[in-house]
């Protein structure tokens, strides 16, 4: 699969999570949803987070690096944006589950960054 | 005495002895002539235990070993050895994987010790089942029981425990059967009696006299000594030699061991290192072994330091980075698992204060744009922020906190809600009767009056509730109100009450007088004609004549009564055709005036006149729809009032209020709701005479002026 044949898939998917997301917001009544209907919130907003910030992390990338298409790139942006997407989302779901409050949420942050961290390091 | 020191060596190679073996058994030692080299990596020493076929493998790790132990010197020796050791891991599982694929067999158990010395660092390393002892100030401990072999199922160099030897140490390392041929005291006792070559020429010579044995074992002994080299001043006048040093040195040991006895022998050091495979080891505190096994603490705390003084170098700039991320990785897991912890453990504290105040500015800001909208005529929207506002200040007060400001609120909002809906609120308003003052278990689920009282009928307790008119005094009329039989439903006419009871398909009508108070049965054609009803009525016309009617929802007819004497002619049912019957099921209530009025479930009223829907009737100007409608009640219109006979009384249990619609049109005329009242409506009756509403909601009876 060529690069440019895979970062179109990640967009493509990111869009239509966010189509699913947006469909789920504007259509569900969170005080009636379901779990299902809660699942599918968390989950598209998870993947088009991942996707959309995958996306930007290696266009930077490719900008910083004077247009060189390196494919080492796009793995390191999609690590961070998963990493990135799921502090969010399970710092949404935790927050909206009222069993976090903002403490506990930069605590996340700081682990979130540990990890990240433990793959710089680790090289 | 310098810190700088020298081995002597003996070893058994137990290939080469005069036994046949089925175990390849071998000692290899390397010791680097080049002085830089041996300040830098100091000596490896190899020893081997591999099936007779092999050999070809030892020989490639013993290459590979040396190879890569030596080839950077620049590195830490420790550092350079786990590289070696993984090498030599590959070579094993490459060797595996080509018995498997070509022979089709697995790897036998292969037995291998390596052994580095540099400078006063020792480090062991080992695959199988391999002795290694270390003889400190005449003490024989065995130094290969902490964890750096790998066990049978891995075949591999797992980890390297490295230790601090001293000068006059020495060093055992041998495959496990050499015990099988001579005792363990006595093997300490060459060895520490006699020259390391020595000592191995005598264990040689015990092997050797073993005809019978079918394993040749290796041995490799070292002693640690000084290097006489680099000694300042040489200890006697005398020319010194190699074996005058050691002699010397000998003596010295054996002096001190006299002298320490047991009490002041320290054990010997070994510090366990990290896995070779992953992670490279980093230099330690020594810790006892035999602590390592019971204190955990002790190897949490060697941890510990292990990792502050990592953290230390990789700041100082000593180390490279890529050592913390194991670190970085423990340190994100444990805050992972104490926000995991700290969510399993409790939900959120609120602080009660700051939730009122949320709440209540909520409300205040939804009543706020309900009255905006309200300007603007926007009813619906206004409603939707009046419901809103009184959901949050409900929250609000439930919350304890400014009790009257919420009060307040609140009594804002459901003043607005009233306006718009047309609700007239009753406030105060208090009970003229509680069946519970007389049963506390009663639960009444029907009023109905004649000339003089009002009834309630309790079909649960068979009990029969006088409510007096004149001075509104409520009596048990009847206890049980008919002997040994259930009533199911109560209808009355000015002057008398008719009970259904249906007990399988015995069906019988009841009537109780109250002038005479007896309760008599009064004969009805039922037979055959009719199975169950659910609903009983009655209409009594301007002349005084009744009519009885039942819904029977099994066979979807409404049956009539008419009278004829003094008992009812055979039923009919009042619909002509089943076409125009209405699903009779779904009816809650029904009301007779001359014209038939059906209350649904679902909250719909639906009138007939002469047997015929009215098509044109429906409840009309209802802005929250019925919801658990349970009553319906109608008078029969009076020629002499204008008052009399034009409403539709009706019970909206689930919205706790009670509505007025005029008979004509379905319009909606009057809301009537309460405050801490109407939760349980059960059944409503109109005295339009006097212009009052009798409401029975739970066991409580309410009376209010229309």
């Amino acid at each position: 699969m060529s690069l440019k044949l895979f970062l179109l898939g990640i967009g493509i998917t990111a869009l239509s999570a966010l189509v699913v997301w947006l469909a789920v917001l504007f259509t569900v009544d969170p005080g009636q949803a379901t779990h299902f209907e809660f699942i599918l919130f968390y989950l598209s907003l998870f993947i088009w987070l991942t996707g959309s910030i995958c996306l930007g992390g290696f266009y930077l990338r490719l900008l910083k690096s004077n247009n060189e298409f390196y494919y080492g790139n796009l793995l390191i942006s999609l690590r961070q944006a998963c990493l990135a997407s799921l502090y969010v989302t399970v710092t949404l779901a935790l927050r909206g589950l009222r069993l976090i409050a903002l403490p506990e949420a930069i605590l996340l942050f700081v682990a979130t960054l540990l990890f990240e961290m433990y793959f710089l390091a680790k090289k | 005495m310098t810190n700088s020191t020298t081995t002597f060596l003996g070893k058994i190679i137990g290939a080469r002895l005069p036994i046949k073996s089925s175990v390849w058994s071998n000692v290899y030692v390397y010791e680097p002539t080049i002085t830089r080299v041996t300040e830098a990596r100091g000596n490896l020493y190899l020893v081997l235990d591999l099936p007779a076929h092999y050999e070809d493998l030892g020989t490639a790790i013993i290459d590979v070993i040396r190879e890569k132990y030596y080839h950077e010197l620049e590195l830490d020796p420790l550092q350079s050895l786990e590289e070696a050791l993984s090498h030599a891991n590959k070579k094993i599982e490459e060797y595996n994987t080509r018995l498997v694929t070509e022979k089709q067999e697995t790897l036998k158990t292969i037995n291998i010790a390596c052994t580095v010395l540099c400078g006063q660092d020792l480090h062991l390393a080992q695959v199988g089942h391999i002795d290694t002892y270390l003889v400190r100030k005449g003490r024989l401990n065995k130094i290969s029981n902490v964890s750096t072999g790998s066990t049978k199922e891995i075949q591999s160099f797992q980890n390297i425990a490295s230790g601090k030897i001293e000068v006059g140490d020495i060093v055992t390392v041998s495959s496990p059967k050499l015990f099988d041929f001579l005792p363990i005291n006595k093997f300490k006792e060459i060895i520490t009696s006699c020259y390391p070559s020595v000592a191995a020429s005598r264990i040689s010579e015990v092997i050797s006299k073993k005809t019978d044995a079918d394993v040749a074992p290796s041995l490799l002994v070292l002693e640690i000594n000084t290097d006489l080299k680099e000694q300042a001043e040489p200890v006697t006048d005398e020319p010194e030699t190699m074996e005058n040093g050691l002699k010397s040195r000998k003596d010295q040991i054996a002096e001190q061991l006299i002298q320490d006895a047991d009490t002041t022998v320290s054990p010997p050091v070994v510090a366990r290192r990290e896995q070779v495979r992953n992670q490279p080891a980093y230099d330690a505190e020594p810790v006892f072994p035999a602590d390592r096994k019971d204190n955990p603490l002790v190897t949490v705390l060697n941890r510990l330091y292990d990792g502050v003084m990592l953290v230390k170098d990789v700041i100082t700039g000593k180390e490279d980075i890529s050592k913390l991320s194991k670190l970085f990785l423990a340190l994100g897991l444990i805050l992972v698992l104490v926000v995991g912890a700290k969510a399993i453990t409790g939900r959120e504290k609120t602080n009660p204060v700051v939730e009122t105040n949320k709440a209540f500015e909520q409300a205040w800001e939804n009543f706020t744009s309900a009255r905006e909208y309200l300007r603007n005529n926007d009813f619906v929207n206004a409603r939707e922020y009046l419901l809103a506002a009184r959901t949050r200040a409900a929250e609000a007060q439930s919350l304890g906190l400014f009790p009257e400001e919420t009060t307040q609120l609140l009594n804002d909002i459901q003043n607005e809600l009233d306006k718009l809906d047309g609700v007239t609120r009753l406030t105060g308003l208090t009970a003229i009767a509680d069946t519970k003052t007389i049963s506390e278990t009663s639960s009444p689920v029907s009023i109905q009056a004649t000339n003089d009282s009002y009834y309630i009928f309790d079909e649960q307790n068979q009990n029969l509730y006088q409510l007096t008119k004149d001075n509104q005094q409520l009596l048990l009329a009847l206890d049980t109100i008919v002997e040994g039989r259930q009533v199911q439903h109560m209808t009355a006419t000015p002057q008398k009450l008719y009970f259904y009871s249906a007990q399988g398909d015995d069906v019988q009508i009841y009537t109780y007088t109250p002038a005479n108070q007896k309760v008599e049965a009064v004969s009805l054609a039922f037979g055959g004609t009719w199975e169950k009803a659910s609903v009983l009525t009655s209409w009594t016309d301007s002349a005084n004549t009744t009519r009885l009617y039942f819904i029977d929802p099994i066979k979807n007819s409404f049956w009539r009564y008419r009278p004829a004497g003094a008992q009812f002619s055979a039923g009919e049912n009042y619909f002509e055709t089943p076409e125009a019957t209405p699903a009779l099921g779904s009816i809650v209530d029904a009301e007779i005036d001359g014209n038939v009025f059906f209350l649904t479930q679902d909250g719909q009223v639906f009138k007939y006149v002469l047997g015929n829907q009215e098509t044109e009737f429906k409840l009309r100007g209802l802005k929250v729809p019925l919801s658990s409608p349970t009553a319906l009640y109608t008078a029969t219109p009076d020629g002499t009032s204008d008052n009399t006979g034009k409403k539709l009384y009706v019970t909206d249990a689930g919205n706790q209020r009670v509505l007025i619609f005029s008979k004509e049109d379905g319009l909606l005329a009057k809301i009537y709701a309460a405050d801490n009242a109407f939760t349980d409506l059960r059944d409503i009756y109109a005295d339009e005479v006097n212009n009052y509403l009798y409401v029975l909601d739970g066991t409580k009876i309410y009376r209010f002026e229309m």
